[in-house]
This record gives C-alpha cells, sequence and structure tokens, in this order.
C-alpha cells in the first residue's frame, strides 16, 4: 500500500491502515517526543496525544508539503501544547547573554542516552527553545511566535541552553576519565 | 584526537538518525482515545444546524403564509388576537373575551412559574448560596406577575389583557433561555471568586503572553456581567408587564453575552497557567456544560480549543501557543474551505401567473368572468454562499414579466367626456388620441339579448394586465442528495419592486394599451418553496432547475373577490462556483 492510499484510508478511519500509520511513523515521532519531553513516560503521552490528533485532523492533510513534516508539526506542537496546558514555563532571567561558539572536544565516546538525558534535564523553555532551533531548525522568529516570547528571550534561552549542555558534556567527560584512569 | 566541535553540530549529528521505539501500551492507549469522542462531535453540529435550519425555514413560511391567508381572510371577518383587540378598543369591554383572555394568561402564567421553580431548582444542584437569591428572586417574579395578572382582572380592561397574555408566554418562552441565565449567574460568581485564586497565576499568565490585555479584559468584563444580570434581574421585578416582556429579551440577550464571556473565559483560563488550583478546573467544566449546551460545542477541552482557532473572533481573547503555531496551518485550510463557497447563477424561467381564489383584481363585475394566466418569462442572476456541504444562501435580482388576462370583457369609447357607466376604481385609463374615454364592461353583466343588439363580436375583447417586476429572493437550500445528481429543498421569500404596469385589450389580436392599474402595490412579497435538481459537470459548473412555487403576499391594494395570486416558475440556468 503507497502512502497516499495509507492517508487515504486514514482519513475515512480504517483502524488498520492507521495502526500502518503508527507502525511506520511512531519511531521517528517518538524521538521527537523524547527530546521535547522532561522523561520518557511524559513522551509516550506526547506520542499518544500527537497520534490522535494527527487521526482527528488527517483529512485536513491537503497532500501538500511532505506528510513527515505534516506529522512532525504535529507532534512538535503537541509536545509544546503539554507545557501551556501544564503551565510550567520556568520563569528566567532574560538578559542577554553573548552568542559565542560553543565548542566540544573530542565528543566521539559521548553516548547518544546520556545526551538525551541532559537535553530532558534541561529547563523547560531552555530544552524547548534548544530543540526547536538547533534540532528542528525552527528560526528565532519562528520559535518567538510559537512560544509567546521575544526573539531576545529565546535567542538568550538557547545561549543559556547550550552552556548547561556544554557544562555537563565537559563534567561527564571529566568523570569518565576519572573512571578510566 | 581533540577536534572542536561547535555544540549544536555535536547534537544535530548524534540526534539525525535518532529513532526510538515506543512501548506498545502506546498504540493501545491510541486506540481508546480514537473509540471513543472521533465521531460524536463531528455529527452532532451538522445535525443540529440541519434540523434548526429546517425548522426556521418552516417558521418563516407559515408565518408568513397564515399572515397572508387572514390578511386576505379579513374580510371574511376572520377572528386572529390583532383583530379582536382592535375591535374591542373599539367598542365597549368584551366581557366574555376578557375572561378568555384573562385565563389563559393565568393559566400561562402557571407553567411559567413551573419553569421557574424548576430552574431554581436546577440552581441548588449548582450553587447554594447563588440558590437563595434566586430562589427569592424568581418567587419575586412570580409574585409581581401575579400582581400584575389581578390588577389587569380587576381592572379587566382587553388591551392589557392581551399584552399580559404576551408577557407570559415570552416568559414561559423565556424559560428556558432563563435556566441557562441562572446558570451563567452560578458560574460567573464561581468565576469571581475563582478570579482571587488565579491572580497570582494571572502574572505569570501576563508574563506569557504578549497579548495578554485581551485575556485580562475578557477576565474583568465577567464580574460586570454579573452585576449586569443581578441588576436587570432587580429592574425585573420593579417593572410592570410591559416591561418585564422587554427586559427579559435584554436579559436573555445578556445570557447570550455572558455566554459569549463565558466561552472566552474559558479560553482565557485554560491560558492561565493554573493546574494546582482545583477550583479553576472545575469552573472550566461547568463552563464547559453551559457552552455545550449553549454553543453546542464538542465536549472535551481540547476540541473546544480546536474550535476556538476556527473562529477569528476568540483568536484575539485566546493567545495560545498551540494556536499560534497552528495559525499558519488553518490560515491554508480556511482558505481551502472557502474556495468553494461562493457560486454565482445565471438562470431564466417560464413563469406562469394565476390566482388560487375566484376573484379579480379590477373589478366586481369581472369576478365571474373567465381569467387564464399566461406563461412568461423571468430571467437574473444569484449569487449564492454555502454555509456548509448541504446548505446554502441565496440572493440576487430577477427579471420577472408577468401577465394575466380577464376575457369577455366589451371596451368601447365614450362620446361624452365624463365616463357614464361606473368606472373602474382600479385602472387609471388614459384618453384616446381622439379625446375620448374608454369604459369597460363585463360581457357577463350584460344579457345576452343586449349583447347581441348592441355588440359586435370584435368589441368583446380581453384585459389583460401586464406586469413587471424586479424580484429579488433571499432563500435558503438545502441539499438532500448531494451527489453528482443532486436534489435541493428551497424555501424563502422575495421582494417584488414594481417596474411597470399596463392593461391593454386585446382584440383580434390588436393591442391597445389604455391605462394602468392602480391598486398594484409598488413594494410586495412572496413565500418560496421549490424543488431544485441539479447536475454537477464538474467541481465548477452545475446545472439547475429548480420549478418553483411563490405565493404572492401584498400584491395588490385592493381586489375584488379573492384573489391571491401566485407564481410558478421553472428556473433553470447554470451556476459557476469559485
Amino acid at each position: 500500500m503507497s502512502l497516499n492510499q495509507l492517508i487515504e484510508n486514514c482519513k475515512i478511519n480504517d483502524t488498520k491502515a492507521q495502526s500502518e500509520l503508527y507502525k511506520l511513523f511512531s519511531s521517528k515521532l517518538f524521538s521527537i517526543c523524547l527530546k521535547y519531553s522532561r522523561n520518557y513516560a511524559e513522551a509516550e503521552d506526547n506520542l499518544q496525544d500527537a497520534f490522535v490528533t494527527i487521526f482527528k485532523k488527517i483529512e485536513q492533510y491537503k497532500s501538500k508539503g511532505s506528510f513527515e513534516g505534516w506529522l512532525k508539526r504535529i507532534t512538535i506542537n503537541t509536545a509544546l501544547q503539554c507545557y501551556r496546558t501544564q503551565g510550567v514555563f520556568d520563569i528566567v532571567n532574560d538578559h542577554l547573554i553573548e552568542d559565542v561558539a560553543i565548542t566540544i572536544e573530542d565528543e566521539d565516546n559521548i553516548s547518544l542516552d546520556y545526551l538525551l538525558k541532559i537535553i530532558q534535564e534541561l529547563p523547560d523553555r531552555y530544552r524547548l527553545v534548544f530543540n526547536l532551533y538547533v534540532m528542528d531548525g525552527y528560526s528565532h522568529q519562528d520559535i518567538a511566535e510559537m512560544l509567546k516570547i521575544t526573539t531576545g528571550t529565546s535567542k538568550s534561552n538557547l545561549a543559556r541552553a547550550r552552556q548547561i549542555l556544554k557544562d555537563k558534556i565537559t563534567d561527564y567527560k571529566t568523570r569518565l576519565k576519572s573512571q578510566s584512569l | 584526537m581533540s577536534e572542536k566541535k561547535h555544540i549544536d553540530r555535536l547534537f544535530q549529528e548524534k540526534f539525525k538518525d535518532f529513532e526510538a521505539k515506543p512501548s506498545s501500551n502506546v498504540w493501545s492507549g491510541i486506540q481508546n482515545k480514537m473509540e471513543q469522542p472521533l465521531q460524536k462531535p463531528k455529527k452532532v453540529l451538522p445535525l443540529w444546524l440541519r434540523f434548526a435550519s429546517i425548522a426556521a425555514a418552516l417558521v418563516l413560511l407559515f408565518t408568513i403564509g397564515n399572515l397572508a391567508f387572514n390578511n386576505n381572510d379579513k374580510e371574511n371577518n376572520n377572528i386572529n388576537v390583532v383583530d379582536t383587540n382592535l375591535e374591542n378598543k373599539n367598542t365597549t369591554p368584551n366581557t366574555s373575551n376578557t375572561k378568555t383572555i384573562n385565563s389563559v394568561s393565568n393559566n400561562t402564567i402557571n407553567t411559567s412559574e413551573k419553569t421557574n421553580s424548576k430552574s431554581s431548582e436546577y440552581n441548588l444542584l449548582e450553587n447554594k448560596s447563588v440558590v437563595i437569591d434566586d430562589k427569592s428572586k424568581s418567587k419575586h417574579n412570580i409574585q409581581t406577575n401575579k400582581d400584575n395578572v389581578n390588577s389587569l382582572n380587576s381592572k379587566a380592561l382587553n388591551t392589557e389583557g392581551v399584552s399580559n397574555q404576551n408577557t407570559a408566554n415570552t416568559i414561559n418562552y423565556v424559560a428556558s433561555p432563563n435556566k441557562k441565565n441562572f446558570n451563567n449567574l452560578v458560574s460567573t460568581s464561581i468565576n469571581k471568586a475563582d478570579l482571587n485564586t488565579s491572580k497570582d497565576s494571572q502574572s505569570i499568565a501576563q508574563r506569557n503572553s504578549t497579548d495578554k490585555k485581551d485575556s485580562s479584559v475578557s477576565i474583568n468584563l465577567n464580574p460586570n456581567s454579573a452585576i449586569n444580570n443581578n441588576n436587570s434581574v432587580v429592574t425585573n421585578n420593579k417593572n410592570s408587564t410591559n416591561n418585564n416582556t422587554r427586559l427579559t429579551n435584554e436579559n436573555n440577550l445578556e445570557s447570550t453575552i455572558t455566554n459569549n464571556n463565558v466561552t472566552k473565559n474559558i479560553s482565557s483560563n485554560s491560558t492561565i497557567n493554573n493546574d494546582d488550583n482545583p477550583n479553576n478546573k472545575n469552573t472550566i467544566d461547568t463552563n464547559n456544560a453551559i457552552s455545550n449546551t449553549v454553543v453546542a460545542t464538542t465536549n472535551s477541552d481540547k476540541e473546544k480549543e480546536e474550535e476556538k482557532k476556527m473562529e477569528p473572533d476568540s483568536a484575539n481573547s485566546s493567545n495560545t501557543i498551540e494556536e499560534a503555531l497552528a495559525k499558519i496551518e488553518d490560515l491554508d485550510e480556511k482558505e481551502e474551505e472557502n474556495v468553494d463557497r461562493w457560486s454565482v447563477n445565471a438562470n431564466a424561467a417560464p413563469v406562469y401567473y394565476n390566482t388560487l381564489g375566484k376573484g379579480s383584481h379590477i373589478h366586481d363585475q369581472f369576478i365571474d368572468n373567465t381569467k387564464n394566466g399566461e406563461i412568461n418569462t423571468s430571467y437574473g442572476v444569484n449569487v449564492g454562499y454555502a454555509l456548509n456541504n448541504r446548505l446554502r444562501v441565496r440572493s440576487g435580482v430577477n427579471k420577472l414579466n408577468l401577465s394575466y388576462d380577464t376575457a369577455n370583457v366589451i371596451v368601447y369609447e365614450n362620446v361624452t367626456n365624463t365616463p357614464s357607466s361606473t368606472p373602474l376604481r382600479n385602472i387609471d385609463f388614459v384618453p384616446t388620441s381622439n379625446g375620448q374615454n374608454i369604459s369597460v364592461l363585463s360581457s357577463n353583466s350584460l344579457s345576452i339579448q343586449q349583447i347581441d343588439n348592441f355588440i359586435n363580436d370584435d368589441l368583446n375583447a380581453a384585459l389583460s394586465q401586464r406586469i413587471s417586476y424586479f424580484e429579488v429572493p433571499l432563500e435558503l437550500e438545502y441539499a438532500v442528495v448531494n451527489k453528482r445528481f443532486g436534489v435541493n429543498l428551497i424555501g424563502g421569500f422575495s421582494t417584488f419592486i414594481l417596474s411597470n404596469n399596463e392593461v391593454v385589450t386585446e382584440v383580434d389580436n390588436r393591442k391597445t394599451k389604455i391605462g394602468e392599474a392602480n391598486n398594484i402595490n409598488n413594494l410586495s412579497f412572496s413565500a418560496n418553496a421549490g424543488i431544485g435538481l441539479d447536475y454537477k459537470f464538474n467541481k465548477a459548473i452545475k446545472f439547475n432547475l429548480e420549478p418553483t412555487f411563490k405565493y404572492q403576499i401584498n400584491a395588490y391594494s385592493e381586489t375584488s373577490g379573492n384573489f391571491r395570486p401566485y407564481i410558478i416558475g421553472v428556473y433553470t440556468g447554470f451556476s459557476y462556483k469559485f
């Protein structure tokens, strides 16, 4: 069954097609959820909500633009929505931090799990901004609109996020070294 | 190897092919969620709309039709409420009549009493403190109503009795909105109470939303509107019957306004980040319940918000992140939805004009003459706007030519300047070129002998009334079958603006204009009903065939006998959607 056929079948609420669609995309979308969420359980909740929204709104998908992009957008929206309703945007000091290039040395031995873990440990808004900007290529302008913040805040949040991540990675590496010694 | 790398690159590369398999209970969770709410909200709204619109169309038709019949039957002394009222005003108070009216008003007030007490019971469930107020208010209300009735009884004034009946009716009618109104009171007061608790979080909300002004304004509105409600209830009690109706109406209006506020409030409440507050959740629930009944929206919070997104109005009041995100998408979707809403339709039709009753629009003497409608033409352009995929409102302009013949008429020229026989009161004659006046007689009014003696056959003519109108229809079209071949039900009304009017005589196909009717109203109306058949060539172009019946109202100011004109037209044409 082609993807288009699958989408058409999903539009008429065909359970089998929905299951098929889920199988095709769940892993990819779950990775997004993991990045945007605080932990695994929350990511699963988000994925669930995202798919419910997808199935409900799939009839609105007019096959222009990539379907995967559409799915990703909905998933990201769902993840953001979760923070809107939960109301846990932390208050951060908005003063600008210089957007210096933070560099990392010798990243090879850092595991993906650890990187994911430190992303999830970021304060909520730092995490969202970092993901939107770095992982999903949104501009500061987009992010500002999506999160109802100013572009300045977005930039400063990103810088803060980078700083925290860098610190943690450096910390991690020194620990690794001390272990190996 | 210590290669320096930007931290962004590190993450981008690491997560480039990152995929993770969710546990199986996610899918089962999705299935569970999908099974319940998906079908319901999609279907409820259109169904409700369908019935409502059909009902509205029917009510419209009946009221117009009824009005028309009553107007025509005025001469037959058919009694309706307004008539008796007027008659009684002129004559001395009719005791039996007043009695019935009073008893009726008593009855209706009793029923309204019941509904009132019902509503107060309803309140009891909602909120006790408010109930006490409401109860006393509604009791008070009833008492004033009773007082009014009593005073009216003693006065036995007919006119007021009638108006009282009206009041009772409206109270009765209003009773269910009242319920909502009271609910509103409850919910708004809850909101008010909530305001204090949510003030803290409001500051957070303010931080988060740049357009916070809107949301805070809608919150501020609430206590005001609650006060308004109270005010109107109180003044309600004070005022007398006539004012009462007006006020309850206002109340009604206000309830809808506050309902709007409430619905706005939902969104603003949910934008306030306040999940620790259980009260707030409660209000959202109750608000939901209310707006469910009022706006007939969907059940769950999320769906409400989705709908909100669709509404441009609420876009201002609720500034949610999700909304901002979806804005671009939704705009696209909206544009696509709107693409097919408008359509233009050009049509032409053979129209047949005749009358239901036996009568003449010209003169009494022609009542028994044979008369026949003629087939003429109508053509015009319509514009349609689709409310949804089944309902369409349309309007336009049509040019309509009508003619109606009265046969067996004798036309002769008077030599004297003053017409000898009684002139036809409904026709203004134009003098002929040689300064002679024209008189018209029904050949039926002459005995056969006279005809033989006096009249040549060729003087036995027909009198033809030619009318042309500009017609502005306003019609609702409901698609029963909406496939390639479609079937529609059409209901509505038309406004006719008189553009031309002449009376011609036809003798041996010689037509001469003899004057024009003076009893044709410049503005008249019709109630329309029809069945539309259409065939869609493609998405944009459609062929229509619409046999339509139009019952004319207020077409003539004075007619003889029972002259009730109607128009039957088979409107054919093409419509183009864009």
